[in-house]
């Protein structure tokens, strides 16, 4: 079986230590204030899909795997700083960073390679090491390259369908039948970072609340 | 990046896990080692909340973290300490004369461990209340653990036996050690009242001998 292939399904599963288990994307405070009905759960998904994912997120990865393919790490470092600072709520922010730090952690960058440079400026704290931007460096590193845009589509709703199972809101059946739904008729397509956009009101909004909710399983 | 002594804390809910943290911090504060503590709640910080409170006289409250485990109390320690790491991490970089970090893990069942790449000594409790068999279960808590701590042995006269074989009707404490020699063969074991603070110099000695090699 083709090792990049392997490499595309071992950074998307939940097993990767990246700590996504930790993350449900602003679900556990929309369940906690039953803002979730079952019914409307597919809809909500592909607005993530549409007005996060695929709008900002992908587009982020898809444009720092283009500098990532020119070792243009000052591009790399301005995407970084873009991702990061369009995520409104801190904990979205500091979660997204944790992942793309666990991810560089979880690679072995050969010496002198843009993935180990950024990896140390990372250490350093000169970059934030933003999800997106660190899955297109290390998509490059594995020969992944605009594949690794379908583990971040993936990673995010998993995040997500795994969050709503572990607080019982629906069975692993129910994830498996909302999962196949969200997974039809994806169509990726890079636009100009000029068009970069992301709103889902709703989700910031839960996810600012859900900073100060003492009750909580997730980190965000 | 120097790298402190991390010490992992798994067992049951309600054995005695927090309680064991706020015995041990002062004393090893007194020792004149600097310690941190990073608590995994399931579903709150209340864990931390109240380390906070009980040792915030004696330790710095920016020593104490509290992490959210998405529910999954295992995988924040074994399987996916990425979180856990990140925290011990920040905590290392931060405090860089840091000794000792202790890191609670959530309430949960006998097979949890702690990935060595997270805890570099493991304590497993159990404590007397929750039945005397719980030891000659087994699980790999109580065998891999480095060292094995019963707790409330004051509450044994007034819990009653749950192995057949006992001699006594209450808990058999001795029948507890015996079980824990058998599945952990040489490895410590070590009987106390936290409520009473018996035992607990013992448990400082095996974590200096054992863990921090001074």
């Amino acid at each position: 079986m083709p090792e990049k292939l392997l490499n595309l399904i071992r950074i998307s599963d939940s097993f990767f230590p990246m700590g996504s288990f930790t993350i449900s994307q602003g679900m556990e405070q929309l369940v906690g204030e039953k803002l979730l009905p079952k019914d409307k759960l597919t809809n909500v998904l592909r607005a993530y899909m549409e007005r996060i994912w695929k709008s900002f997120d992908f587009q982020i990865f898809s444009h720092s795997l283009e500098a990532a393919e020119h070792n243009d790490l000052e591009m790399l470092t301005k995407l970084d700083d873009v991702c990061y600072a369009s995520k409104i709520s801190e904990e979205n922010r500091s979660s997204m960073v944790k992942m793309g730090i666990n991810l560089l952690n979880a690679m072995n960058f050969k010496k002198g390679t843009l993935g180990a440079s950024y990896k140390e400026l990372a250490q350093q704290e000169k970059v934030h090491a933003s999800y997106p931007v660190i899955l297109a460096i290390a998509s490059r590193s594995m020969g992944l390259d605009q594949r690794g845009g379908i583990s971040l589509i993936y990673v995010n709703l998993i995040e997500v369908v795994a969050s709503l199972v572990r607080m019982a809101e629906i069975d692993y059946i129910e994830a498996q039948a909302l999962l196949t739904e969200a997974m039809k008729d994806i169509e990726l397509k890079i636009g100009q970072l000029s068009d970069l956009n992301q709103s889902f009101p709703l989700v910031d909004i839960a996810s600012m609340r859900h900073e100060s909710n003492p009750n909580r399983m997730f980190i965000s | 990046m120097a790298r402190t002594v991390r010490i992992g804390i798994g067992g049951p809910i309600g054995c005695g896990k927090t309680e064991l943290i706020e015995k041990l911090v002062p004393r090893f504060d007194a020792l004149g080692f600097k310690v941190g503590v990073i608590s995994n709640d399931v579903y709150s910080k209340e864990d931390a909340r109240r380390l906070a409170l009980t040792l915030g006289k004696k330790i710095n409250p920016d020593l104490i973290l509290g992490i959210e485990t998405g529910g999954c109390p295992h995988t924040a320690v074994r399987d996916d300490p990425s979180m856990n790491v990140g925290a011990a991490e920040k905590l290392e970089k931060e405090n860089p004369d840091l000794d000792l970090i202790f890191i609670e893990s959530g309430g949960d069942n006998i097979t949890l461990t702690f990935s060595p790449r997270l805890a570099d000594f493991f304590i497993y409790m159990v404590d007397v209340a929750g039945g005397d068999k719980t030891i000659r279960k087994g699980g790999l808590g109580l065998r891999k653990a480095d060292l094995l701590i019963i707790n409330k042995i004051d509450l044994a006269p007034y819990v009653e036996t749950t192995i057949p074989e006992s001699a006594t009707k209450t808990a058999n404490l001795d029948l507890m050690v015996e079980d824990a020699h058998k599945i952990r063969g040489d490895k410590p074991t070590v009987l106390v009242s936290l409520k009473k603070e018996i035992g607990l110099d013992e448990v400082v000695k095996v974590i200096r001998e054992k863990a921090l090699f001074k």
